[in-house]
C-alpha cells in the first residue's frame, strides 16, 4: 500500500501556500450551519460516501499569546495533549485510539490552536469522547512531559541546523524584533526548559473556552447526530475563558508590519545550496483588493509552474528548483512571501532577478492573457484541494477563522472574477513594492553584500 | 507526543461493520476500480468516484533509475523534467501553460522502478490532459537549449535534496553499502558528478527505448464513467505504436558475507539516530512467501505508539524520542527491512542502540503473539478505507502496484492476505530476515564545527553563461 514513499518530484517543495483560492461549482459542497441545544455552532458537509468523519477545530489563542517567558507553551500543550487523559495514561490513550482506526491531533499556530480528529462512524462517539477528555482531564504525567520537552529540545537543536525552517525563524526574528510573532513557535532551549506541568494545566483551564471555538465536520453523520455530539464534546468547556474574562495575562498583540524591508540578512552556514527567503506586506483577507493581490500572487510566483518568477529563475536560467510566493495571512500582519534555493555562487544573481521581476511588476502590473490565465486556474484548482473529507473540513476551518461567510465556496468565483486588469495595474503599483521586499539568506552566498550578518544561537 | 494522521488501527469488528471486504471467492475490486488494455499495449483502469467533479489522470512508466545505464546515474529523473520541455505539437512550458490555464494542477516524480506523471482536473477537462499526456508518450523533443538550463535545475534539486541535509546523505551511503551490485544501490536523482554530465543523446535513448505505450499504465480516478474513459483513452493513446521494449534484466544481488557499518558525523547534526538494515523479500524477488507476514512484522515491532520498539525504549525505558521499524514490499526486486532509534538528549548512542537490537534479538527469539499480529493486521487493512476517503490516494496506490509487478489481482487480494497471515508466519519471517544475517548498521552524529569528515566538493559547474 503506499505508505512512507520516498518520491522524487517536481514539486513546489516546502511552500505552504495559504489560500490558494477559486471557485467551486455550487452544487458540490453544500454547508449547514448547525447549532446545538447547548448553542455550539458547528458547520457541517454531510458525505455518506464512506464511513470516514473527519473534524477541524480551533480556539482562538496561540504561541502570539504566550507569555514571553514561556515562548513555546502553546506547543508543549499541543503535544502533550495526546499523553494520556482521565483514567487512560499515554499508552492506554494512544492504544486505544489506534484500536479504533481513529487519530487525534493538534497544531498551534501563532494565533490559533487547532486540531483535527480523523474517524469512521461506529467509533464516533468514543472517539469523540477521547477527545472531550484530553480536552478537558489531560493529565500530563511527569514522563510525558520529560520526554516531550526532549522531544521539542531536539527539534529546536534540528531547525537550527535546516535551511528553511532556520530562514523562516530569523526572518521573524528580524522583522518582528517587539512583537510577539518573532519569537519562535516552538520556544527556545531556555524558555521550554521552563515550561511545568502547572502551566500546561494553567492552559488548558484558562484559554480553551466556548467563546473561542470554531467548528467544522464533513464526512457520515447528519445534522441531528451531530448536535448532541457537539454538546458531549465541547460542552463541559467553560462558556468563556477564564482569560476572556481577566484578560490580565496575554491582551491581544498589536497589528504589525516587517520591519527589515528592502534589506538583505545573512546567517552564515557552510551549506552547498542557499535558502533565500524574501516577503514584503500583503492585504488583509477582508482588505477589497484582497483578490486582485491573490491574483497577482498567481501571475508572479504562486501555485504553478508558470509564472514569472519560475520562468526568469528556473526555467530559462537554471537558477533553482525550487521558487515560488504566495500570500499568508495572520490576526496582526499580512504577508506576501516567497522562498527559493540556489548555489551559493549564484545568489547574488538570483536577488537580483527576484528584486528585478519585483520592481517591473509593481510598475507595469500583469498583462491581458496573464491576467485571465490566473483567474481561470484559480477559480479552477481550488475546486482539486477538495480531496477528502479532512480537506474539506480544513477549509471550512479556514473559512470560520478568517471571517469568511458560510457560503464562500458559491461567492469565490464570483469575487475572482471581478477583478479588472485597471484593479490589477492599481494594486500592483500600490501594493507591490521592490523597497519593502527584506530578504533572508542562510548559506555561504557569494555576490551579495548584506546589510545584516545574524548570529542564529539562541 | 504529536504525530501527522499516519496509519491507521482498527478491530477486526470494524472490518465487519463497515462491510469493506467481502470474504467470498475472489476480492472485490478494493477502490472498484476496471481493467483493460489497448490493441497496443496500454494498460488501462479507471476508478470511478463522483463525490466531486474532479478527475486525476496519471500514466505510469514502468522504467526508473535501476534501468538506466552503468555511467549515467540520473537520466530517468532528468526526463522527467525534460518531459515538459516540448514537442513536435507543443512549445517549451506549453504543458503546463495550458494545465494551469485550465485550473489543473499537475506534476511527476521517479523512483527506482518507475515514473509517474499525473494532473488533476476538473472533469470536463479530462480530454485536454489526456491528449497532452499521450502527445508527449511519443512526440517529445529535446533540445540542448532546454537542456542544459535544466540540468543545472537538477543539480539545485540535488543540492536542496541531499547536498544540504546530513540525513539524505547517510540515507544514500547505506544504499550503497546494502545493494552490493544491485542498482538500488544508485540514488533516484544520481551521483551528482554523473548528473553534472548527463547529455541528449542519452536522455533522447531512454525515452525512444522505454517510453511505450506497451510499457506504461494510465490510471484513470474521479468523476468520470468507464466507458467514456476507454473511448478517450482509445482516441488519444489509440494510435501511438507500440515499441519492442527491452526485459529489465538487472544485475543479480550476490550474497552478502560482512556487516557494515556507514557512519557520517557532521557539525550541521544536532540529534544522532542509530539505524539497521536488513535486504528483505519484495513481493516479486527473493523469498516472497515473507512479504506479507513482514508487513505485519514491521507494524508489530515499530508500527505505532504501542509497537515494541515504541513501547520499550520511548515509553518504558524512557531511554528515545523515537525508534520504529520500516518495511516496503513494493519492488520489483529485493527490499528491505529497517529499525531505528533517536536517543533522549544524555543517553548515549550505543546504550539506544544496544537497547533497540535487544528488543527486535527478544522478538526472534520468543515470537510474537496472538493478539499483536491481530492488531497490526487490522490497523494494515485499515488503511484501505482512509485511502478511499480521498480522490488521487486510490490512482497512487494502484500505479504504483502495477508499476512494481503486482497485479489488480493482487492488490484487491491485499487484505485477505494480510488477513490470512498468521502468529507462525510472522515468526517465521522474522527468522528469515533477521536471524544470523547480515546488515548495514548506520550512525548519523554530530560534529563540532570544523572536525569530522570534508563536506563535499560541489559538483563542476559545467554550464556556459545563458545566452538570452
Amino acid at each position: 500500500m503506499s505508505r512512507r514513499l520516498a518520491f522524487i518530484g517536481r514539486s513546489l517543495a516546502g511552500l505552504a501556500l495559504a489560500a490558494l483560492i477559486a471557485a467551486r461549482p455550487a452544487q458540490a459542497v453544500t454547508v449547514e450551519r448547525v447549532v446545538s441545544p447547548g448553542g455550539i455552532e458547528a458547520w457541517l458537509v454531510e458525505d455518506h460516501s464512506q464511513k470516514v468523519i473527519s473534524l477541524s477545530y480551533a480556539f482562538h489563542t496561540g504561541a502570539a499569546n504566550d507569555p514571553a517567558d514561556k515562548t513555546g507553551l502553546t506547543e508543549f500543550v499541543a503535544s502533550t495533549l495526546d499523553e494520556g487523559a482521565g483514567d487512560l495514561d499515554s499508552a492506554a490513550f494512544q492504544g486505544r485510539l489506534e484500536d479504533l482506526s481513529s487519530t487525534i491531533s493538534f497544531q498551534p499556530t501563532q494565533d490559533f490552536f487547532q486540531g483535527q480528529v480523523r474517524t469512521v462512524a461506529p467509533y464516533r462517539d468514543e472517539v469523540f469522547g477521547l477527545l472531550r477528555l484530553s480536552l478537558t482531564r489531560p493529565r500530563f504525567d511527569a514522563p510525558a512531559i520529560a520526554r516531550v520537552r526532549d522531544q521539542i529540545v531536539k527539534a529546536i537543536a534540528a531547525r537550527a541546523e535546516e535551511p528553511n525552517p532556520l530562514a523562516s525563524k530569523i526572518w521573524w526574528h528580524s522583522n518582528f524584533p517587539d512583537h510577539p510573532y518573532g519569537r519562535p513557535v516552538l520556544g527556545t532551549a531556555k524558555t521550554v526548559a521552563g515550561i511545568m506541568a502547572d502551566d500546561l494545566h494553567a492552559y488548558v483551564e484558562h484559554r480553551f473556552g466556548r467563546d473561542r471555538l470554531k467548528v467544522a465536520v464533513v464526512g457520515d453523520l447528519t445534522p441531528d447526530e451531530l448536535k448532541p455530539l457537539l454538546d458531549q464534546t465541547f460542552g463541559p468547556l467553560p462558556a468563556t475563558s477564564a482569560e476572556t474574562a481577566t484578560s490580565a495575562e496575554t491582551a491581544s498583540p498589536p497589528d504589525a508590519v516587517p520591519t527589515a524591508g528592502g534589506q538583505v540578512l545573512l546567517v552564515k552556514k557552510p551549506v552547498p545550496q542557499s535558502t533565500v527567503l524574501f516577503a514584503q506586506p500583503g492585504l488583509a483577507v477582508a482588505d477589497k483588493d484582497y483578490y486582485t493581490l491573490l491574483v497577482l500572487n498567481n501571475v508572479l510566483g504562486g501555485g504553478t509552474f508558470s509564472t514569472r518568477l519560475e520562468h526568469a529563475v528556473r526555467e530559462t536560467r537554471g537558477l533553482a528548483y525550487s521558487i515560488g510566493t504566495g500570500l499568508s495571512n495572520y490576526d496582526h500582519t499580512a504577508l506576501l512571501f516567497g522562498q527559493a534555493g540556489t548555489q551559493n555562487a549564484k545568489v547574488g544573481e538570483t536577488v537580483a532577478i527576484i528584486r528585478q521581476e519585483w520592481a517591473r511588476f509593481a510598475a507595469e502590473g500583469p498583462t491581458e492573457q496573464e491576467l485571465k490565465d490566473a483567474k481561470t486556474y484559480l477559480e479552477g484548482a481550488y475546486a482539486l484541494g477538495l480531496d477528502s473529507t479532512l480537506s474539506i473540513a480544513e477549509r471550512l476551518l479556514f473559512f470560520q477563522t478568517h471571517g469568511l461567510p458560510i457560503d464562500y465556496f458559491d461567492r469565490r468565483k464570483g469575487l475572482i472574477e471581478k477583478v479588472t486588469l485597471a484593479d490589477a495595474k492599481r494594486v500592483a503599483k500600490a501594493v507591490i513594492d521592490p523597497a519593502k521586499l527584506g530578504f533572508v539568506v542562510v548559506g555561504d552566498p557569494q555576490g551579495v553584500t548584506p546589510d545584516q550578518i545574524v548570529d542564529p544561537t539562541d | 507526543m504529536r504525530r501527522t494522521a499516519g496509519s491507521i488501527l482498527a478491530t477486526a469488528v470494524a472490518v465487519a461493520l463497515l462491510g469493506m471486504f467481502p470474504r467470498a471467492g475472489q476480492a472485490a475490486p478494493l477502490f472498484g476500480e476496471s481493467e483493460f488494455a489497448l490493441p497496443n499495449g496500454l494498460e488501462v483502469v479507471v476508478v470511478p468516484n463522483h463525490r466531486a467533479p474532479n478527475v486525476t489522470q496519471m500514466v505510469w512508466y514502468k522504467v526508473g533509475s535501476a534501468d538506466e545505464e552503468r555511467g549515467w546515474s540520473g537520466v530517468a529523473h532528468f526526463l522527467e523534467h525534460l518531459m515538459f520541455k516540448g514537442t513536435k505539437n507543443l512549445k517549451p512550458k506549453e504543458f503546463s501553460e495550458i494545465v494551469a490555464r485550465n485550473g489543473g494542477q499537475e506534476n511527476a516524480f521517479t523512483s527506482w522502478d518507475y515514473t509517474a506523471y499525473y494532473q488533476t482536473v476538473a472533469s470536463d477537462r479530462l480530454p485536454l490532459v489526456m491528449k497532452l499526456e499521450a502527445d508527449r508518450m511519443h512526440d517529445l523533443v529535446i533540445t540542448n537549449e532546454q537542456l542544459l538550463p535544466e540540468r543545472q535545475v537538477i543539480l539545485e534539486e540535488w543540492r536542496m535534496r541531499i547536498g544540504n541535509v546530513p540525513s539524505a546523505t547517510l540515507d544514500q551511503q547505506i544504499e550503497a553499502a546494502l545493494y552490493l551490485n544491485h542498482p538500488y544501490r544508485i540514488p533516484v536523482l544520481g551521483w551528482s558528478e554523473e548528473m553534472a554530465k548527463l547529455d541528449l543523446a542519452h536522455e533522447r535513448r531512454f525515452y525512444d527505448t522505454w517510453y511505450a505505450p506497451n510499457n506504461a499504465v494510465l490510471v484513470i480516478a474521479g468523476d468520470v464513467t468507464v466507458e467514456a474513459a476507454k473511448k478517450l483513452a482509445q482516441q488519444y493513446y489509440g494510435p501511438i505504436p507500440r515499441k519492442a521494449v527491452p526485459a529489465r534484466l538487472r544485475p543479480v544481488e550476490p550474497q552478502r558475507e560482512a556487516n557494515t557499518t556507514v557512519e557520517l558525523k557532521s557539525a550541521r547534526v544536532r540529534n544522532p539516530v542509530w539505524s539497521r538494515v536488513y535486504l528483505a523479500p519484495s513481493y516479486h524477488s527473493g523469498e516472497t512467501q515473507y512479504a506479507y507476514a513482514l508487513e505485519v512484522l514491521a507494524e508489530v515491532l515499530g508500527g505505532g505508539a504501542n509497537s515494541r520498539l515504541h513501547k520499550a525504549l520511548v515509553i518504558d525505558q524512557q531511554i528515545a524520542t523515537g525508534a520504529g521499524a520500516s518495511y516496503d514490499p513494493q519492488r520489483l526486486d529485493l527490499g528491505k527491512f529497517s529499525y531505528y532509534v533517536s536517543p533522549r538528549v544524555g543517553t548515549p548512542i550505543d546504550a539506544a542502540a544496544e537497547a533497540a537490537e535487544a528488543v527486535v534479538a527478544k522478538t526472534v527469539a520468543e515470537g510474537v503473539t496472538a493478539d499483536e499480529v491481530e492488531r497490526a493486521k487490522t490497523r494494515l487493512k485499515n488503511e484501505v478505507l482512509y485511502a478511499n476517503d480521498s480522490l488521487s490516494q486510490p490512482a497512487n496506490v494502484i500505479g504504483r502496484a502495477l508499476a512494481t509487478g503486482s497485479s489488480l489481482a493482487d492488490l484487491d487480494a491485499w487484505p485477505d492476505r494480510i488477513g490470512a497471515v498468521t502468529v507462525d508466519e510472522v515468526n517465521a519471517a522474522a527468522h528469515a530476515v533477521l536471524e544470523g544475517k547480515t546488515s548495514v548498521t548506520a550512525r548519523l552524529l554530530p560534529a563540532k564545527p570544523g572536525a569530522g569528515g570534508p563536506e563535499k566538493p560541489l559538483p563542476p559547474q559545467s554550464l556556459p553563461e545563458q545566452i538570452r
